[in-house]
């Protein structure tokens, strides 16, 4: 007795150019298509991803501004042609229940594959630079149906970096602005970890990381619209009230420069020690007096640490990260000067033009100028009778 | 004499001979009275060292390990490790002897540095697959008339836009006119100023039939060419083009249980932030016969019935794609097949190089040229390192994690720095310029007193892990007094005095904008400035320190 097959008797849906539509000159062999420089199918985790063209391409003659490869162009569903998917909208009730919507809701499974394949693609390699504060998974099976999201919310840690951030992606992708999809995803993921995850980081740090220079930060304005997507601006405002510095923001940037190699790696008991020294210099800070009546600490964010010309939405960025790297190099000072030195010359780097400058504001700035720094330094450190 | 290079493991699949019969006869007519094998691994090779013990039974084999290249630290020490590499290479050489070097083994940062210290000493090179080909050096021209400079760099020009142009019929050969029309170089002066090249072998002439003159430039004049066409640009730009390399990845393997990864731009992603891409795709086949460099765009066509038409297509979308991505400009990628030792392979490498680069810039305006002398295959990886010397263009090595796939050591943990951490800047231009410089005697002693006293002081801190509380003594720079002190106290059979007794601070000054010393004004305590070397001053100062030894014949 032969075994059952289940046959899919639905027609199938028509194929569509993005730029001919139904005029497509259509091929679909593998081999002819390897040759034109595409693949049907992608087998590994690579660079094939920019060559995949599951439904064939079209070799028509396409007008060079087209801007897509003069070999061929992927083939689309006709569904998906000239389709621009609608902004998400979060209902009043889930607006005011939290950032993030509850699972099941939402766009659809096809939609967040699109935006997720969109943000993999533009990061490329630097995707795993995610892992901290997020993890990463090698795929989300696209066979899956709507119905299973909450198994892959199982089967996928709580901080997998898609669950938390596809809102925030989808707002960014939706809006009109100039940014590249590199840029979007970027500025969305500094603000969700430094808002949500406590994730902290010097930006200069966080854009070097993933392979960008001062010139995508001078574009971060570009990259959102002047009025913010409802969870950007809820991202920001998290970010205004809550983040101020103290241990927890200088355990999560120590564990930061140790996870980058910035600095050597300490056991527990060494670290647990290290942050208390660097939070008791933090309350120092707090209490020296710079002048007059105002405390060193109290100076510092007197003014905008950040220049002012980096905005998104007509905000400031944060400067997540900056007052505690202060307390770990004071800190730092105490047990090896050279390793101080070490790690003030990564965060601080002495090249041409370099990232910090372009970011810091001219107040800020000085905070990279070590004999400064060691002159604030040893202030307060003499202020607390050391 | 010396014969120096980079030990290897893998021997000629034929012969099963790790040197061949023509590379010995080639070094045999050398003098060769000792043998550095420079071990760059942990795993030496000991059938290369008896064959070359076999080969060359009157020499002596004298075994330097350097030390392994490696990501397992953290990243300042990391980014230090190619001027410490050339540093032990310089170290390790007899300065009482002439060397010889070999090139094509060894990774891509292990061949430009033995390069790069052939060139410190004036020596000679040897291509290890092809010891009859003619190693073009950079040569310490001695033309000094800024005519004659901006005649030769146009010919550097004008040869890459005969490129450009795809102009077939001249053969390299421009008159008057055709200099004239670059900066600086006027048509009624190009007599004057081709005197000198000509007297060095920079350029050829001859009459045509209707009696104008016509010049060439030879392989030799190319690197000075080059030098002088890079000088004529202007130093102003904050753009920084990536100049890197790659195999031409195969996307047609797509069947099978395990295809290899597609990858292309991994290699080029630790080199971000660059705001320019030009990549070199090489590949090996027998499939096409003899050599050929072009763009990517006329591969795609010329190559149209090759098995890999499909792989130079998809490379070509990969880049396209990724560059729109990251706001990376590109204009067009250049493409080798085949590539040979060859010296007329060579400068038509050269020449079509610096003609992508002209065309990328013609398009986008002017960008610095960064190079990633990473992956260049074998018998180009010199040319890539004279290009980049002669337009002092910044260049770096990616060093892959120990763990990665074509690393030498596997199934270790992978590195955790981020991946911009593992760019790695190489020394180049500048420090064949500091090592040319000739450094007055009294201005020597200080660089070596320094670089005594630093290992001195080193010696005495050293095996402390980072974290450990560090005692008051810890090195952080010594004042011109106690540099002082050490000379005096210094029991050695050769006198350093001169310039640092008699001197004063002040000859600390012409150090600093050299950056071959830092400076710093001590926190706490004295007020006295400190100086300690940095990688170039210490780089310097051995070289001095092994002339010091030369000159006494300790």
């Amino acid at each position: 007795m032969s075994d059952f097959v289940w046959v899919d008797d639905r027609p199938a849906e028509r194929l569509a150019c993005p730029h001919c539509y139904q005029n497509l000159v259509k091929m679909d062999d593998s081999y002819e298509m390897s040759i034109r420089g595409f693949v049907k199918s992608q087998l590994t985790d690579s660079d094939e991803r920019y060559l995949v063209a599951i439904h064939g391409i079209c070799i028509n003659e396409h007008s060079p501004d087209v801007n897509e490869s003069p070999f061929g162009v992927p083939l689309i569903l006709e569904s998906e042609y000239d389709h621009i998917p609608k902004p998400y909208q979060l209902s009043e009730e889930e607006i005011e229940k939290d950032l993030v919507p509850p699972t099941p809701a939402g766009p659809s499974m096809s939609t967040k594959n699109a935006i997720k394949t969109k943000a993999t693609n533009a990061l490329g390699d630097h995707l795993y630079e995610l892992d901290p504060p997020y993890t990463i998974e090698q795929f989300m099976s696209s066979h899956q149906h709507d119905g299973e999201s909450q198994a892959i919310g199982k089967i996928n840690s709580s901080a997998y970096w898609f669950d938390l951030l596809w809102p925030f992606l989808i707002d960014g992708f939706n809006t009109n602005s100039s940014g590249t999809i590199k840029e979007k995803v970027l500025i969305t993921v500094y603000l969700h970890k430094t808002a949500v995850l406590r994730h902290i980081e010097p930006i200069w740090m966080y854009y070097k990381r993933f392979g960008t220079n001062s010139r995508t930060l001078e574009r971060v304005e570009a990259s959102m619209p002047a009025e913010l997507p409802h969870h950007f601006q809820r991202l920001i405002d998290k970010i205004e009230v809550d983040y101020e510095p103290d241990r927890s923001t200088i355990e999560s940037l120590i564990h930061n420069f140790m996870h980058n190699k910035i600095c050597q790696k300490m056991d527990s008991q060494n670290l647990h020690s290290f942050i208390s020294s660097a939070n008791d210099f933090l309350n120092e800070m707090k209490h020296a007096t710079y002048s007059g009546h105002m405390s060193c600490y109290d100076f510092l964010i007197s003014n905008q640490l950040v220049n002012p010309t980096i905005r998104v939405g007509g905000y400031v960025l944060p400067h997540a990260g900056i007052i505690e790297t202060i307390c770990i190099y004071a800190t730092l000072q105490h047990k090896s000067s050279s390793t101080a030195d070490d790690l003030f010359r990564a965060v601080f780097p002495s090249e041409n033009a370099p990232m910090w400058k372009m970011v810091l504001s001219d107040h800020g700035a000085a905070i990279g100028d070590s004999v400064k720094l060691n002159r604030l330094i040893k202030h307060i450190r003499q202020s607390q009778g050391q | 004499m010396q014969l120096c290079l980079v030990e290897f493991s893998r021997p000629n699949n034929d012969t099963g001979l790790y040197l061949s019969e023509s590379f010995t006869n080639s070094v045999s007519s050398f003098p060769i009275e000792e043998i550095i094998l420079f071990q760059s691994t942990e795993q030496p090779c000991h059938p290369l060292q008896d064959e070359l013990k076999m080969l060359f039974p009157d020499s002596i084999l004298r075994l330097e390990p350097l030390e392994p290249i490696s990501t397992d630290s953290i990243s300042s020490k990391i980014q230090q490790q190619p001027w410490q590499l050339l540093r032990t290479i310089l170290s390790k050489l007899d300065y009482c002897q002439e060397s010889l070097f070999v090139f094509g083994r060894g990774t891509g940062l292990h061949q430009h540095l033995m390069w790069l210290a052939s060139e410190i000493r004036g020596s000679k090179g040897i291509y290890i697959d092809e010891p009859d080909a003619e190693i073009n050096s950079i040569a310490n021209s001695q033309i000094e008339a800024d005519i004659t400079k901006a005649t030769l760099g146009a010919f550097a020009s004008l040869a890459a836009q005969e490129i450009i142009d795809k102009v077939q019929d001249k053969d390299g050969w421009v008159n008057s006119d055709d200099l004239a029309k670059s900066a600086g170089a006027i048509a009624s002066g190009v007599n004057a100023a081709t005197q000198l090249p000509l007297k060095e072998g920079y350029i050829i002439k001859k009459e045509t039939p209707s009696g104008n003159t016509i010049y060439k430039l030879t392989n030799k004049g190319w690197p000075v060419a080059l030098e002088y066409y890079a000088q004529s640009r202007s130093k102003d730009s904050v753009k920084d083009l990536l100049v890197s390399f790659a195999r031409l990845p195969e996307i047609q393997i797509q069947s099978g249980d395990n295809p290899n990864p597609l990858n292309l731009f991994s290699h080029f992603a630790p080199s971000q932030p660059f705001d320019g891409l030009v990549v070199v795709l090489q590949k090996h086949t027998e499939e096409v016969e003899g050599s050929h460099i072009m763009t990517l765009d006329d591969a795609c066509d010329f190559f149209v019935d090759t098995s890999f038409i499909g792989d130079l297509r998809g490379a070509k979308e990969i880049l396209r794609q990724r560059c729109l991505f990251d706001s990376v400009k590109e204009k067009t990628h250049l493409v080798i097949i085949n590539p040979n030792y060859n010296e007329n392979f060579q400068l038509n490498f050269s020449k079509n190089l610096l003609s992508t680069l002209i065309n990328f810039e013609s398009e986008h305006g002017q960008y610095s040229w960064n190079f990633d002398i990473t992956s260049p295959m074998n018998p180009i990886k010199i040319a890539v390192s004279i290009f980049s010397n002669a337009s002092n263009a910044a260049t770096s090595y990616i060093l892959k994690s120990q763990g990665e796939p074509g690393a030498v050591i596997k199934d270790i943990e992978r590195s955790r720095h981020p991946r911009h951490s593992h760019k790695l800047p190489v020394p180049n231009r500048f420090a064949l310029e500091v090592m040319k410089e000739n450094h007055k005697e009294g201005y020597r002693n200080i660089l070596v007193a320094l670089m005594l006293l630093e290992d001195v002081m080193n010696d005495s801190v050293a095996n402390r892990l980072p974290f450990d509380d560090t005692p008051e003594t810890h090195f952080d720079g010594v004042e011109w007094k106690e540099i002082q002190n050490f000379v005096r106290d210094l029991k050695c059979p050769y006198d350093i005095s001169k310039g640092i007794l008699t001197g004063s601070v002040t000859r600390m000054r012409p150090f600093i904008p050299k950056r071959l010393v830092l400076r710093h004004l001590p926190e706490e305590g004295s007020s006295k400035l400190r100086f300690k070397l940095t990688n170039e001053g210490y780089l310097v100062a051995s070289q001095l320190y092994a002339e010091i030894t030369k000159e006494e014949g300790v």
